[in-house]
């Protein structure tokens, strides 16, 4: 059973660590990007677009990472069936 | 993988037997009749000093559409490539939002058809390549040839595994974009519609017999991943196509 609980953990634990990251280096962007606006208030309109893009990219990596715990990690898991019939043993 | 299904799969599959990528081929044929439904009702009656609201709309669009190309590439690339660009760009859009209408699901939430649209861009990257330097040209320019020209005669066996190391790095960075590309894509729709769902689901498992529409804002949301998601994979096709057309 350490094998699966190992699984269950590694899927669990695989998005919330890299929403933590993303979500530091998404308000490290948005910081920066607001600074820049109040310097230049007349460049507001490119420094929104460059910052949506890239908040857009930072995101992806999170949904990578939601990807490989749903696709890869996930279909792993014993179905409850399996699981009556480990404990069963 | 478990996936949802859209009703006309779900009520077609009870009389046919089907195999799970026509939910996929059905969906991208739908939204290409759309497009094509649309487009032909704007151009039906064209007209330059009356247009209709159609007409004038889509004008919009493909005017933004041009300038947007013509802003990031040069000017022979641009025209060229605004065409395929923009009905890139069109194609996404539609897929992605077509989740939107009740028992529909997006095409984009299925792998196949983001790598598709990977491999596309893909090769209309290297094509920009080949078209502006040659073939030959082309190589050169992805071995980063320039910075051994220079070098004397018997150096040149050096030269050559340098330029075939620089090769092997760069065509390892270009194979790696279109999956960049394909996964992004449809992580973020995969993850939008399961948002979306959990939050449907969420209603009755909270209520009981009470089912309010908790997914409300989700579906806002949605809407501006969908866009979002359309509008960065053509940004970063012609941010590829830009940077393989430009000699250092």
């Amino acid at each position: 059973m350490d094998y699966f609980t190992a699984i269950a953990l590694g899927a669990a634990f695989a998005v919330p660590v890299a929403v933590l990251t993303a979500a530091y280096a998404q308000g490290l962007a948005i910081s920066k990007a607001l600074e820049a606006i109040a310097r230049q208030p007349e460049a507001a309109g490119p420094i929104r677009t460059t910052l949506i893009i890239g908040l857009a990219l930072i995101e992806s990596l999170v949904l990578y990472a939601l990807v490989m715990a749903m696709a890869f990690i996930a279909p792993k898991m014993p179905t409850f069936q399996q699981m009556l019939q480990y404990i069963k043993r | 993988m478990e996936r949802e299904h859209s009703l006309i799969f779900t009520l077609l599959s009870r009389y046919f037997h089907l195999p799970q990528w026509a939910d996929t081929a059905i969906m991208a044929g739908i939204a290409i009749l759309i497009i094509f439904i649309v487009v032909f009702l704007a151009t039906r009656r064209l007209s330059l000093f009356s247009p209709s609201r159609l007409q004038a709309g889509l004008e919009l669009g493909v005017s933004a559409l041009e300038n947007f190309v013509g802003e990031n590439l040069r000017k022979e690339e641009a025209e060229f490539f605004a065409s395929f660009l923009a009905s890139l760009f069109i194609y996404i859009l539609i897929l992605n939002l077509l989740s939107l209408i009740p028992g529909f699901i997006p095409p984009t939430m299925d792998l196949n058809t983001t790598i598709a649209l990977a491999i596309i861009a893909f090769i209309a990257v290297q094509y920009s390549g080949v078209r502006k330097m040659g073939f030959i040209g082309y190589l050169k320019h992805i071995s980063e040839w320039e910075l051994f020209s220079h070098i004397p005669a018997y150096f040149i066996p050096l030269a050559l595994l340098g330029a075939l190391f620089f090769m092997i790095i760069h065509l390892i960075g270009e194979f790696a974009k279109p999956f960049s590309l394909a996964i992004r894509l449809f992580a973020n729709m995969y993850g939008e519609e399961t948002m979306v769902l959990t939050f449907v689901l969420l209603s009755p498992i909270l209520f009981r017999f009470l089912a309010l529409p908790l997914h409300f804002p989700f579906l806002l949301f949605h809407m501006f991943v969908g866009f979002l998601q359309a509008y960065i994979f053509t940004v970063l096709t012609t941010i590829y196509i830009s940077i393989a057309t430009t000699e250092e």
